[in-house]
């Protein structure tokens, strides 16, 4: 009996380590840092960039290791609490940002990364900035937005490229006047009118950059205001020339329209523009980006884009505020943007791609450039938030559900629930 | 057994053995996170961040502020037609082809085989292969609709309100529909033949046994197929993730229990923070509707049985 007493000792051992088996971690006597991300289509691109600063910097490696998108944010938090997690990490700006920054578990940057001061435009550093104002994060791929367009359509209707909002108008018309879709544009996933068409491409100009913003932030004005109902009135003006049952048309049917050439124009971000060359080599297409209200008038323009944070328990402080050094390098801007076919807010790249080369030159020429503000810093904060809002609103304006006046009225009914300026 | 002899028998060490790692693991990632869920929605805490208890405070907001009452009713609203519909195209369908299949008609067993394999492929590949199919411009839906001349009624199903929320339930019942058809069908198969028998002979229509013999005695499973579809509809997610995400597009037209719980508590994928205590709550009341009704409808249901 002791015997078989001593058998299941040894089962129960086993099924013990079985449940309870942890991970060890093997030291090198090298310095690794763990590098976190959502973009599971960059690790390649990020594993070139990490062996050029790992040639330069003997004693450290860098883990890059990237989880699904729609997981990460959850895998990262429990990480977190839980007091381990990375040494450092993406991050999108503003919200995501300031979440963690505010509760103290990211170390602030300030007169650690010098190039920080010249690298970047001052704008471009307001989405990394903690609620104290001091900065917690090295912006690395950013975005423009515009008009896409396929130029053999423009070609045969005899077209050029838009030059204001106005110029789209009568463009869109004309195309549909010859019979053919103007926009590949859907509503279905509702996250395309509220980022790529409001936020990103049209929204900007129609609001001046901060104007109306900067204003409804303090609470003089809100979303009733006219200049806001009337952003939204523009956008409709879009409506007619969507394809037949745009309601049902996906973001990914969108694509699959414009490249497969069945609608002339695509109003989307710049990441598109490496899918749509491998979608359709055939593909013959430029962007117009920056739509003033006449010909040569001011326009502005939305670049978003994220960033990379550090972990404020990190272990190895001194090795990864080299490695953040290394992240607001030109050298790396210039990786980034060839590698991953991209812009990069870091200043003084040059960019090969005639598209990117284009949006960096509509950038210097805009009166001003903005991130994402109307949605998402300050009216994402609570809960109803801005960007469902927005979201929603739009989706049911143009299923004509909604006029523009009552989307404006929704919104700011949803936010004057939690946003103290508004409530009177 | 008396009491004497069953504790002279010899304690059984291998099976606690064997039961102890399972019951770990049951009670660390099953037990554990239920009752952590219950605790977590009398706190208002968003992941990062104290945590501060509120008591029912999660419960009232639930129920009494806007815009979180609204669209939990909206929410559950949905639920209740997702069951309502189901209910008919999925389960009494099944029921009328279950009893055809049991007449044991031509090409019985091929059918079977045909119903039931949806409910063997993977969600996201039905939710996938439908929106396709019911895609606006290059759907066979809308493209079959207009060949035969009724191009009036081709519309953009997942993009309408007014059809959205019914393409999902088709979608779902068109997934689900061998699962009640071969439950019915091994209970029809269970009757003894000669109550068919004694009946058709006294002369009774199709609709006579159907009504009179079959469906009392197969009652026992038509109550386990409709409380299994209230628990899995009440906790409808997927389906509606995978063909609307998670605002259930367009405009809450489709948005579901669990869809405004996935919101609530991890946030939407942009940046709205989530609130894992306001979620927990929404968890606890989905939970407490789906426990309580089950209940009492068990008991209902049991007295009607016919045994036999």
């Amino acid at each position: 009996m002791p015997k078989k007493r001593g058998l299941y000792a040894v089962i129960f051992l086993l099924a013990l380590l079985l449940v309870l088996q942890t991970s060890v971690v093997y030291g090198a006597g090298k310095v690794q840092l763990n590098f976190w991300s959502l973009r599971t289509e960059d690790v390649p691109a990020y594993q070139k960039f990490i062996k050029a600063f790992e040639a330069k910097n003997p004693g450290i490696t860098v883990k890059f290791t990237a989880y699904k998108n729609t997981e990460y944010r959850n895998i990262l938090k429990t990480a977190i609490l839980g007091g381990s997690g990375p040494d450092l990490f993406w991050s999108s700006e503003f919200t995501m940002l300031q979440e963690y920054a505010d509760n103290g578990y990211l170390m602030p940057l300030d007169g650690k990364v010098p190039a920080i001061k010249t690298n970047f435009r001052p704008g471009d550093l307001e989405g990394v900035k903690g609620s104290d104002g001091k900065i917690y994060g090295i912006p690395h791929g950013s975005y423009v937005y515009g008009v896409y367009y396929n130029k053999n359509a423009f070609k045969k209707f005899g077209l050029a490229e838009p030059q204001s909002w106005p110029d789209l108008i009568k463009v869109a018309q004309a195309i549909k006047g010859a019979g053919a879709v103007p926009f590949a544009q859907g509503t279905k996933d509702s996250w395309t009118l509220q980022e790529c068409m409001f936020e990103g491409a049209f929204g900007p100009t129609f609001l001046r950059g901060r104007e109306w913003y900067d204003a409804a932030v303090k609470g003089k004005t809100n979303f009733l205001d006219p200049r806001f109902v009337k952003a939204l009135e523009n956008l409709l003006d879009l409506k007619p020339f969507f394809p037949a049952g745009f309601e049902g048309i996906s973001y990914t049917d969108t694509q699959m329209l414009f490249t497969q050439e069945r609608a002339a124009m695509f109003i989307g971000g710049s990441w598109e523009i490496g899918f749509f060359e491998r979608m359709n080599p055939k593909l013959d297409f430029d962007m117009a980006i920056g739509f003033p209200e006449t010909k040569g008038g001011p326009y502005w323009l939305a670049t978003p884009a994220n960033c990379t944070v550090v972990n404020a328990k990190t272990k190895h402080p001194a090795e990864v505020i080299k490695f953040m050094n290394f992240l607001a390098s030109k050298e790396f801007g210039q990786m980034y943007s060839s590698e991953l076919k991209t812009m990069t807010p870091i200043l003084g790249v040059k960019y090969t791609h005639p598209i990117f080369a284009k949006a960096s030159r509509r950038l210097d020429e805009a009166k001003g450039v903005v991130p994402f503000l109307y949605s998402y810093p300050v009216f994402n904060r609570e809960e109803p938030a801005g960007d469902v809002l927005f979201a929603n609103g739009l989706q049911a304006m143009f299923a004509g559900k909604k006029t523009p006046k009552q989307v404006a009225e929704d919104i700011q009914n949803g936010i004057a629930k939690w946003y103290k300026p508004f409530k009177h | 057994m008396n009491l004497k002899a069953k504790q002279k028998r010899p304690v059984q060490t291998h099976i606690v053995v064997f039961i102890i790692p399972a019951l770990i693991i049951y009670t660390v990632f099953v037990v554990y996170p239920f009752l952590v869920s219950f605790r977590l929605s009398l706190y208002d805490w968003k992941g990062l961040g104290p945590m501060i208890y509120v008591g029912l405070g999660n419960f009232v907001k639930l129920f009494t502020k806007e815009p979180f009452n609204q669209q939990f009713f909206n929410a559950l609203k949905h639920n209740i037609i997702f069951f309502v519909v189901t209910m008919v195209v999925q389960n009494l369908v099944g029921l009328v082809l279950a009893i055809i299949l049991s007449r044991r008609i031509k090409g019985s067993a091929v059918f079977q085989a045909v119903y039931f394999l949806p409910v063997t492929l993977s969600l996201v590949v039905v939710g996938y292969l439908w929106t396709l199919m019911l895609n606006p411009m290059w759907g066979t839906v809308n493209l079959i609709l207009r060949a035969v001349g009724l191009g009036s009624l081709a519309r953009p199903w997942l993009g309408d309100p007014h059809t959205a929320l019914l393409a999902i339930i088709f979608v779902n019942a068109w997934q689900w529909i061998g699962f009640p058809l071969l439950v019915f069908l091994a209970s029809i198969q269970g009757i003894p033949d000669e109550f068919f028998e004694a009946a058709r002979i006294d002369g009774a229509s199709e609709w006579h046994v159907a009504r009179y013999i079959t469906v009392p005695l197969i009652l026992p499973s038509i109550t386990m197929v409709t409380i299994m579809t209230f628990i899995g509809t009440m906790n409808a997610f997927d389906i509606v993730y995978t063909m609307e995400g998670i605002l259930g597009s367009p405009f809450f037209s489709t948005d579901v229990l669990g869809t405004f719980f996935y919101r609530t508590a991890f946030g939407t994928v942009w940046g709205t923070p989530g609130n894992l205590g306001f979620g927990s709550a929404v968890a606890v009341v989905m939970f407490l509707m789906v426990l309580i009704v089950s209940y009492t409808w068990l008991r209902i249901t049991r007295k009607h049985e016919v045994q036999y």
